[in-house]
This record gives C-alpha cells, sequence and structure tokens, in this order.
C-alpha cells in the first residue's frame, strides 16, 4: 500500500475493536468464491419468472378476473391480519420487553414457535380448535358461527404464522426505550396510556414499522396453513399464493405472472423493512 | 439563577415520607422530611437506596407500609391503600441523564407536561417558550436535544420540569454527567437557583462538594435506613458512620469508652485508643483527620498517646501528598509529604507504626 493510500486512510482508532479496512482483512483461500454461490442460486429463479413471461403478457394475465380476485382477496386478507397482530401483538411484547413475567422463557418459546412448525401442521391444529367438532369449534357452531373455509379463517391462520415476526421486532424495539424516559413522562403528568403513545410508540417507531412489514410479508407468503384450514375457493379463501398453485395446473402464464407479482410485492417489502431498521441499527 | 421564577411557582408545603419498600432481598426504610423552600442532600454509597427513594416519592414505586405526603395531600398512604399514581404527583424529577426526550426538539420537550396536562399545542409551546426564555434556552428551542451541551440538557430538563408545574424538585446525580468545569459553573448556577425556589427540594448525591454547595441539611442512607442527619457542617464535624467519614475524608470508628475523667481508653476492635473526653460512657465515635497520623518505620518514643502498628494496604498520590491507607486491626488514612513517603519506601504490604495525638481524636456519642 503506497503512503498516499495510508495518508488518506482514517487515523488509527485507540479502540482495539475497530475493524482493518475491508479489503485488507485476510480470508481463508476458496471463501471468497463460495460466497458468492448462494446469491447466484437465490437470484437464478428469481430472473426466470420475469423471463419467462413478456411484459403484455404480464398485463393480460394479471387484469383476468381470477387474478384479480386472488389479489384483491391476499391484499385485505393480509392488511386485517397485520393490523391484528400488531394490535394483539404489541401489548405482548411491551410486557415481555418491560415486566420480569413468570415464565417468560416458555412464552418466548411458544410465541416464537409458528416460525418453525410446519404451515400445514398449524392449519391442522387450527382446524382441530375451530373446525366443527373442534375444541371451540363445537361451542362456535351452536352461536351459529362458522370458522372454518371462510374469509375469516384466511385471516386467523396468517395471524398463527404471521405473528412471531412482529413480536420478535416489536419487543427488541421496547427494549431500546430506556424505562427512564417513560418515568421522566409519567412525572410530567403524563398518563400510562399517553406516556405509551408519546414516548414509547414513538422511539420504538422504527422497529415497529419493520415488524409490521415482516409480518405483512410473512401473512402474504402464507399458503399451508391457510390451505388446511381454509381452503382454495375462488373469491372467499383464494390468496395469491393458492392461486398461483392453482393456474400451474391449467395456466402455466398465469401462475408466472402471478409469480412476478408475487416477488415484486415481496421484495418491496424487504427492502421497506431495511429501511426503516436501517435507521435505527436494528437486526435485520 | 434568573430573578423572579420562584413567584411562578406555588409554594406546596413540607415533603413528608415515612415509608418502607422491599425489593427482593432489599430493604428501603426511609423517614425525612423536607421542608418548603429547603434543599436537602440525599448521600450515601452505591445500592444505598438513593433511586428507590426517589422512585417512592415520585409514585413510580409503591410503598408497602408507611406514608409519603406533600403538606396536606397525602402521596401514599399503605395502610389505607392509597397511592397517587405520578402523573397526578407533579414531582419534578431531574434525572442523571436529563431523561430528555430524543424524538422531540428542545420546544416540544418543555411543552410536554403543559401539553399532558391538556394545554392546548399553541399554549404550550407559548409556555415552553416562557420557561425557555427564563433560562436563556430561547436560541435553542428548535435544536435537537443531542445538539446541546451536558449543561444545557439540564437546564432544559429543569425547564422541563418547572413547566409541567413541579411541586417538589428531585435532583438526581444533577453532576454526574458534567465534567469538571462545567461542573464547578452548573453548580454555582444551581445555588443561585434554588435560593430563589419554594419548593421542596432534594439532591441526591454520592458527592461531598454538591451537598456542602447546595444543601442545608443532609440525609445520610447507608443499606436502606437514613444512618445520620443534620447540616453538611455537623456531620463533617462529628462522622457517625465510616461512610460519612470518608465521604468528609475524615477516619472513623465505633469504640467503647472506659469509665474516668480526662486521658481514658477507648476499645475499638483489636486496638485501645487513649483519648480526651468528659462525660462521656460507654459506645462513641472517633473521628480524626488523616492529617492528624503521623507514620514511621520504628515505634516512636514521642509524646503521641496512641501509636499503633500496621501494615500499608493503598498508596494514593494527592496534590501535595500521599494518603496512605494502613490496617493497624481497624483501617485509618494517613497524609504523608512525598519526601517523608519516599524516606519510608511506603509501599502495599509494608509494616508502619503511626501516631495519633489523643487531642486530635473527635469523641462523641
Amino acid at each position: 500500500m503506497s503512503d498516499r493510500d495510508a495518508a488518506r486512510r482514517p487515523p488509527p482508532s485507540r479502540s482495539p475493536s475497530v475493524r482493518a479496512p475491508a479489503a485488507r482483512r485476510d480470508m481463508p483461500p476458496g471463501v471468497g468464491a463460495l460466497a458468492y454461490v448462494l446469491p447466484v442460486y437465490i437470484a437464478l429463479p428469481l430472473l426466470a419468472l420475469p423471463f419467462a413471461t413478456t411484459p403484455r403478457a404480464l398485463a393480460e394475465h394479471l387484469v383476468s378476473a381470477a387474478a384479480l380476485r386472488a389479489l384483491w382477496l391476499s391484499l385485505a386478507t393480509t392488511v386485517a391480519a397485520t393490523a391484528i397482530t400488531a394490535v394483539l401483538g404489541a401489548p405482548l411484547a411491551y410486557v415481555l420487553a418491560r415486566r420480569p413475567v413468570r415464565g417468560r422463557a416458555a412464552i418466548d418459546t411458544l410465541v416464537d414457535l409458528p416460525i418453525t412448525i410446519p404451515p400445514v401442521v398449524a392449519g391442522v391444529a387450527l382446524l382441530l380448535v375451530f373446525g366443527r367438532h373442534g375444541l371451540l369449534g363445537r361451542s362456535f357452531e351452536l352461536a351459529g358461527i362458522h370458522v372454518p373455509f371462510t374469509t375469516a379463517a384466511v385471516v386467523m391462520a396468517q395471524v398463527f404464522v404471521a405473528s412471531p415476526f412482529f413480536v420478535k421486532a416489536a419487543r427488541a424495539g421496547f427494549e431500546t426505550v430506556a424505562p427512564g424516559l417513560e418515568d421522566a413522562a409519567r412525572t410530567l403528568g403524563a398518563s400510562p396510556w399517553r406516556v405509551f403513545w408519546t414516548v414509547t410508540v414513538p422511539l420504538a417507531r422504527p422497529a415497529l414499522a419493520a415488524g409490521i412489514v415482516l409480518a405483512w410479508a410473512r401473512a402474504l407468503s402464507e399458503f399451508g396453513a391457510t390451505m388446511m384450514f381454509a381452503g382454495n375457493l375462488p373469491g372467499r379463501t383464494q390468496t395469491l399464493t393458492l392461486a398461483v398453485m392453482s393456474a400451474m395446473e391449467s395456466d402455466t402464464d398465469t401462475a408466472v405472472a402471478l409469480s412476478v407479482l408475487s416477488i415484486a410485492i415481496a421484495a418491496g417489502a424487504l427492502v421497506g423493512a431495511r429501511r426503516f431498521a436501517c435507521s435505527r441499527g436494528l437486526p435485520f | 439563577m434568573l430573578p423572579g421564577i420562584a413567584v411562578l411557582m406555588e409554594t406546596a408545603g413540607t415533603l413528608y415520607i415515612d415509608a418502607a419498600i422491599g425489593l427482593g432481598g432489599f430493604r428501603l426504610e426511609a423517614a425525612f422530611e423536607v421542608g418548603s423552600g429547603e434543599t436537602a442532600a440525599l448521600v450515601g454509597p452505591n445500592g444505598a437506596g438513593k433511586s428507590t427513594t426517589l422512585g417512592l416519592i415520585t409514585g413510580i414505586l409503591r410503598p408497602d407500609k408507611g406514608r409519603i405526603a406533600l403538606g396536606e395531600e397525602v402521596w401514599s398512604d399503605a395502610a389505607r391503600g392509597l397511592h397517587r399514581p405520578p402523573h397526578e404527583r407533579r414531582a419534578g424529577l431531574l434525572a442523571q441523564d436529563a431523561a430528555l426526550f430524543p424524538h422531540l426538539d428542545v420546544r416540544a420537550n418543555v411543552a410536554y407536561g403543559p401539553r399532558a396536562r391538556g394545554a392546548s399545542r399553541a399554549d404550550a409551546s407559548a409556555k415552553a417558550d416562557a420557561w425557555l426564555a427564563r433560562f436563556g434556552l430561547l436560541d435553542h428551542a428548535r435544536r435537537a436535544v443531542h445538539e446541546l451541551s451536558a449543561g444545557q440538557r439540564q437546564r432544559v430538563a429543569l425547564a422541563r420540569a418547572l413547566a409541567a408545574g413541579a411541586r417538589v424538585l428531585l435532583l438526581d446525580e444533577p453532576f454526574a454527567t458534567l465534567d469538571v468545569e462545567a461542573r464547578t459553573a452548573v453548580r454555582a448556577e444551581l445555588r443561585e437557583f434554588l435560593s430563589g425556589v419554594k419548593l421542596p427540594t432534594l439532591l441526591v448525591t454520592h458527592d461531598a462538594a454538591d451537598a456542602l454547595a447546595l444543601a442545608g441539611r443532609v440525609f445520610v442512607l447507608e443499606s436502606g435506613r437514613i444512618t445520620q442527619s443534620g447540616a453538611p457542617e455537623e456531620l463533617l464535624a462529628r462522622p457517625r458512620t465510616p461512610f460519612v467519614a470518608t465521604l468528609f475524608g475524615l477516619n472513623h470508628c465505633r469504640a467503647t469508652l472506659d469509665r474516668g475523667e480526662g486521658l481514658r481508653e477507648a476499645h475499638a476492635g483489636p486496638i485501645v485508643f487513649h483519648v480526651l473526653a468528659h462525660g462521656l460512657e460507654g459506645a462513641v465515635s472517633l473521628s480524626f483527620p488523616p492529617s492528624s497520623v503521623t507514620l514511621s518505620a520504628e515505634r516512636p518514643h514521642g509524646s503521641a498517646q496512641n501509636t499503633f502498628e500496621g501494615t500499608v494496604r493503598e498508596v494514593l498520590p494527592l496534590a501535595d501528598r500521599l494518603r496512605v491507607t494502613l490496617d493497624c486491626g481497624v483501617v485509618m488514612a494517613a497524609d504523608v509529604v512525598r519526601e517523608a513517603a519516599a524516606a519510608l519506601e511506603m509501599n502495599p504490604g509494608r509494616r508502619l507504626w503511626a501516631s495519633v495525638k489523643a487531642t486530635a481524636i473527635e469523641v462523641y456519642p
């Protein structure tokens, strides 16, 4: 390295944790090349999809009645599911972040479980509770409420699988809010709810927003639980992902068009979440 | 700080606290009063319960026994199950780091209290500006709080507490985040400000200088209990616990005094002091400044009535001398000029003789 380059670099820091410039770090041989295998593997199929169609064909298939219905149903159910997740998830996240709850580890595991259990299994489990002869379903049935294979079931399946993403992010966000700030607000005359809305939520906002985007994206990609618990009824329970699968059996072009749309939405959501998260240094 | 501020504050009456709270294995039992317009200091080592005491006064914590009141208004009464929530108490808390809201600018921080109490946006801003003007901070109204210096942040926090209608001022280590120069300046500023304040003010600190400069009365809190209280000069003259003695740089120990008059024996653990005391008997405190202790390598044959052999534990350089901590069965500090220290080869572990004149030792109950 020349002296001029050395002069351009920032002065050496006293802190030992500061890293050397990235380009100068030694790596085990081969790691650099291996690092690029996975991105290529992910990018290829994603790029293959738009190339399998033309903009004109894309537009044509997307405006078909079935596609529009699936798109609309997906948007409506995911927005509803995300709203429910946020309303019920925020209090849970706040309690986990603030209170030394008994059995916290157990609650943590329980809340995270929907991430790891197969969605199809989640769908079966939901049926066992809310189905016609289910644990709660029997009482519902007596009250004239029928849950499975309705649009409500779609939303319920989405809430089940998507909630951990919001709760994890929201909890991390609430943990960054210093309790001293909330105490200060209380002494200034703010009621607990006012403190929550004017101090806690604004300070946790980047994490909450990131959590909302992630939960929403997970709800949008939901397939297995919905399939089992809500079925695949066009216009009522057939969401974008279910429509892709149905279309694959008859009309590949529509399936490709719907897939391209899904990728666009997912990429948009991820970029959005990154933006929010980066502004606060949160891990996403 | 600024003339006329006091006029804007209502006199609230005496802050009265006689309450207890258990937190895990720790138990705090605090009982003291701070009069209207009085500044009292609450000093104590880390973990003594200072923050817990503030929590009880602000209402963030709920006592399981006793009462807290401001004037006629009862804030907590465990026996009656009464607990006013923090937002109804208006105890102005000045936290160590000022605890300004980072998502709000300076003006919105000061306007927070009036807004919380129902003022319109415009009224709250006007009120905030009035307080900022009084503290000379109006030029900074639109600034983000992280752009302010530590001293400015403390002033904004004070303005914010007063704008919220604080009826008690709780200053929690307000100088802890300031560097030495700012500390002196802010302390002087605060002293002037507090002289015009009509509210009960409690200053939490672990620095004797803060207490001496600002407080008319000092409450010493150790392991959850008030161990001594009084004017700073009183504590300085007659510290009752090793902590208070150390706070003011004195040696202290408890001893048992023999009967008699004139030169008498005081048994302090394994060693015996010879002291002058009249009209006292039984358990007493002994205190003497480090400057009254002389050290020598050999057993001294002088006029000192007290000589003890001990082991050097620590040597701390001060401006013009060394402070040597010596364990003679009772731990005591001795101040030695540098030249003498060099001659004595003062290192931890070395055995030395300490001498103290009987007349240098203060004896009190």
